[in-house]
């Protein structure tokens, strides 16, 4: 049981063998076992799965696989909300402050990766990215950094505007 | 503004990333662990972030799932004296005011007794920047929070509040505030109170809708926000959910449409919906108070205090405020401690009759007032003695004009001078003297025999009537297939117990065959009282005598004297002893004079009456214990 081996296959179709420990920190990996656990009983316990992830790439899933295997060895501290800190080192390990520090694609790729595979701390700690990327930013500097743009009519853009005037 | 599949999928290759890449689900999760600080600026930078900051859904996760900031701010003293003359239309006043100086201080306006008293517009509520404090309707947001000094005037405080605090204060504080309640008792350690003796009540408290759920952290973080204010001015806490709760959108909707209803009209529905509805606010108020236990409020669970009163109530001390608040999984562990509930009223045909009773009560003590007032001598009445009196007045004087005239006349005559004018004006004084003594005699006589006849006439009145409730009684019974089985519904004697009607209890009593009165004299009530304990508690204002012969009657028919009440303890003793007492109370309360040795007799022979095989219980020499108390506490307040 303990040496069991998942297949987790991305999107393109490269498969990647994950130690089935490893591989049930996410509830997606996890609630395929227990459906088909129902269904079959315990004839399929020894069997090698196969899970596809057809929403995720295989740089984004070599990344969150990383990331698991790593919890293994040091698990990271939950994040205490609401956020006491601005900074990641003060919140997690240092290794888990590195592991985000990635370009923007990779980060909201992993975001998704995460949400989609469901597994909490990997959320936890990119979305916990995200929002020091967006930590005192204005609405320009927003626009700009997260690529929005044409987001908004004139007529939109005139009551932000308007917001704006009366915010500031 | 509506995009593909493709274009959301993050494997779409592109040369910008794009936050607006993820689907809504992720870019709600990115978004609900954002700071508060940052959500201006989100809302303004596109309108698909802006609907969803917007959002009821969006705020109720960030409650759910602990990422909300709550913020409490108390105005200052002199802010909250601004909006007190702002509201009264007066202009802002300045700093330098007289009165300011005079009835403020940090916290806000002193009281008479050094109370205070916030309301919802003394605070300054943001839930991740939002101002709760801004939004007008009372169901959506409300916040009541009073401190009051735990001494001397602490019950005079409560009540001007309301009666709810005041009970509670007389059931977990005896003098002075000082707790005679264990679990607060060893909540406040017995230190003497470290604090500044006061009592934080928060008397109301209900958050917009998002925030209601169970699950929800803005509540617990928004009381302790409220204790961290108050930290240094309390040595407890207590809330008890009474008047409004976290309803849901549609509890509130229905507890508005509810329409009040009479007895007489209620229907078996109506009482059933009333049940289902009282079962869902029991369930509101239970959600309301696992918020204070996550809020680290811990419950008053002496069972004397819980199974006495009505109220569920939580209470905290100043150290909570450090500690976090518990998971929603701990709080579901927290027992509520409960009343034993009561049977639920009648219905069917035991509602019929139980109405009729109802009514036939009523009617015959109108009667019977209304026969008491007719057997009173027309003349003894204050009005008529009144008019009586006039009446000799005048005839008095016209006695004394008529004294004063014969007088003159001798005079008149000893000096031989003409007495003719004196002696016709005589006559005409002593005619008309006789004229209203014969009018007087009339009017009495008409006033007794018309009172004679009115009496005649009221008793055949109340004879027919009587009759006629004997028939009305006997065809509802006669419809019944267990006439036991109606009367155990029904709570047909203890009704006519209460209502101080012991005649037609008695009557009851007669439709009742002899083998099941036993049954029926020990039946329980809805609040688990036998009719011996009603009558016992009815006695003191009801009549003393005429209470213990039908107590007699009752007894004789196989009424148990030691049957004792499930919640309090008390036996049929206890209750005329509780009942007794109060209204010793009040006699001394209002000055009036002591009772008369008969009646006193009257008291030593109920109670010889009512005691119980086994002696007294435990809770009803408790009462005479609590008169030593109360005896004593008078003596220390009077230094």
């Amino acid at each position: 049981m303990e040496d069991a081996i998942v297949k987790l296959t991305s999107k393109e179709g490269e498969t990647f063998d994950v130690p089935r420990k490893v591989a049930m920190m996410s509830k997606l990996v996890k609630d395929t076992f227990s459906d088909d656990d129902d269904e079959d009983d315990e004839e399929d316990e020894t069997e090698v799965k196969e899970v596809p992830l057809p929403n995720v790439t295989a740089p984004v899933l070599k990344k969150v696989i990383e990331y698991c295997t790593h919890y293994q060895d040091e698990e990271m501290t939950p994040i205490q909300t609401p956020l006491k800190s601005g900074t990641l080192d003060e919140l997690v390990q240092a290794w888990y402050a590195n592991f985000v520090k990635v370009d923007r694609n990779m980060l909201f790729d992993l975001v998704a990766a995460a949400n989609f595979m469901d597994i909490k701390p990997l959320l936890d700690l990119t979305c916990l990215a995200v929002s020091i990327l967006i930590k005192g930013k204005s609405a320009q500097e927003l626009r700009q950094m997260f690529n929005i743009s044409a987001e908004l009519s004139p007529e939109e853009q005139a009551e932000a505007q308007r917001e704006n005037a009366v915010a500031e | 503004m509506k995009r593909s599949i493709e274009d959301l999928s993050p494997t779409t290759t592109r040369e910008n990333a794009s936050l607006l890449s993820l689907h809504d689900d992720a870019l709600m999760t990115v978004l609900l662990r954002t700071r508060a600080s940052d959500h201006a600026n989100l809302r303004r930078s596109c309108k698909r972030i802006r609907d969803m900051i917007d959002s009821f859904q969006f705020r109720k996760e960030r409650g759910v799932q602990g990422f909300a900031e709550v913020d409490v701010d108390l105005l200052s003293g002199f802010e909250q004296y601004q909006l007190s003359k702002k509201s009264l239309g007066e202009h802002p006043p300045s700093e330098e005011d007289d009165s300011f100086y005079a009835q403020y201080d940090t916290l806000g306006y002193i009281y008479e007794y050094g109370d205070y008293s916030f309301e919802t517009d003394c605070f300054r509520v943001f839930v991740d920047g939002r101002p709760l404090h801004k939004l007008r309707r009372r169901e959506e947001f409300n916040l009541h929070v009073r401190l009051l000094p735990l001494c001397a005037p602490f019950w005079e405080l409560c009540d001007c509040y309301n009666q709810t605090l005041c009970d509670l204060g007389t059931l977990l504080f005896t003098n002075k505030g000082k707790p005679k309640v264990a679990s607060i008792k060893n909540a406040l350690t017995c230190d003497d109170f470290c604090a500044s003796h006061n009592l934080l009540y928060i008397q109301d408290f209900v958050l917009p809708f998002e925030y209601r759920f169970i699950e929800s952290t803005v509540g617990p973080l928004l009381i302790k926000g409220v204790l961290k204010l108050f930290l240094d001015f309390y040595s407890i806490t207590m809330y008890v959910p009474y008047r409004e709760t976290q309803f849901t959108v549609e509890e509130a909707d229905a507890e508005r449409n509810t329409r009040f209803r009479f007895d007489e009209e209620k229907t078996d529905e109506d009482i059933q919906a009333e049940e289902e509805r009282q079962i869902r606010n029991d369930r509101c108020k239970h959600q309301d108070m696992r918020q204070f236990f996550r809020a680290g409020f811990q419950q008053v669970n002496d069972q004397l205090v819980v199974e006495k009163s009505d109220y569920s109530y939580v209470f905290a001390i100043p150290e909570v405020t450090g500690e976090p608040i518990l998971s929603l999984e701990e709080t579901l562990k927290i027992p509520i401690a409960r009343k034993t509930p009561t049977r639920p009223e009648p219905r069917g045909l035991a509602r019929e009759f139980w109405l009729l009773v109802g009514k036939q009560i009523c009617e015959w003590n109108v009667m019977t007032e209304e026969l008491k007032d007719l057997r009173i001598p027309p003349l003894e009445k204050p009005l008529f003695a009144q008019m009586i009196d006039d009446f000799n007045g005048n005839v008095q004087q016209l006695k004394d004009q008529e004294d004063g005239l014969s007088n003159s006349i001798q005079e008149r005559a000893q000096m031989d001078k003409d007495v003719s004018t004196l002696e016709e004006s005589r006559e005409i004084v002593r005619t008309s003297r006789r004229d209203l003594e014969e009018k007087i005699n009339t009017l009495c006589t008409t006033l007794q025999s018309g009172f004679a006849e009115a009496l005649n006439r009221k008793e055949a009145e109340m004879k027919t009537w009587q009759d006629k409730a004997r028939k009305d009684l006997k065809t509802v019974l006669e419809k019944a297939e267990n006439t036991l089985q109606l009367f155990y519904e029904s709570d047909a004697i203890h009704v006519a117990a209460a209502g101080k009607n012991l005649d037609l209890l008695l009557m009851l009593l007669e439709f009742v065959p002899d083998s099941d009165r036993p049954m029926a004299v020990n039946a329980l009530d809805r609040l688990g009282l036998t009719p011996l304990m009603v009558l016992a508690t009815i006695a003191p204002s009801a009549g003393l005598t005429k209470c213990r012969q039908t107590m007699e009657a009752v007894i004789n028919m196989g009424a148990d004297t030691s049957i004792v009440h499930s919640i309090n303890g008390l036996s049929a003793l206890g209750h005329f002893r509780d009942s007794h007492e109060q209204e010793e109370r009040h006699r001394i309360l209002f000055g009036l004079p002591e009772p008369s040795v008969e009646l006193k007799e009257e008291v030593v022979r109920i109670e010889a009456l009512l005691r119980p095989a086994d002696g007294p219980t435990a809770a009803d020499e408790a009462i005479l214990e609590t008169r030593k108390d109360a005896d004593s506490n008078d003596d220390e307040s009077d230094y």
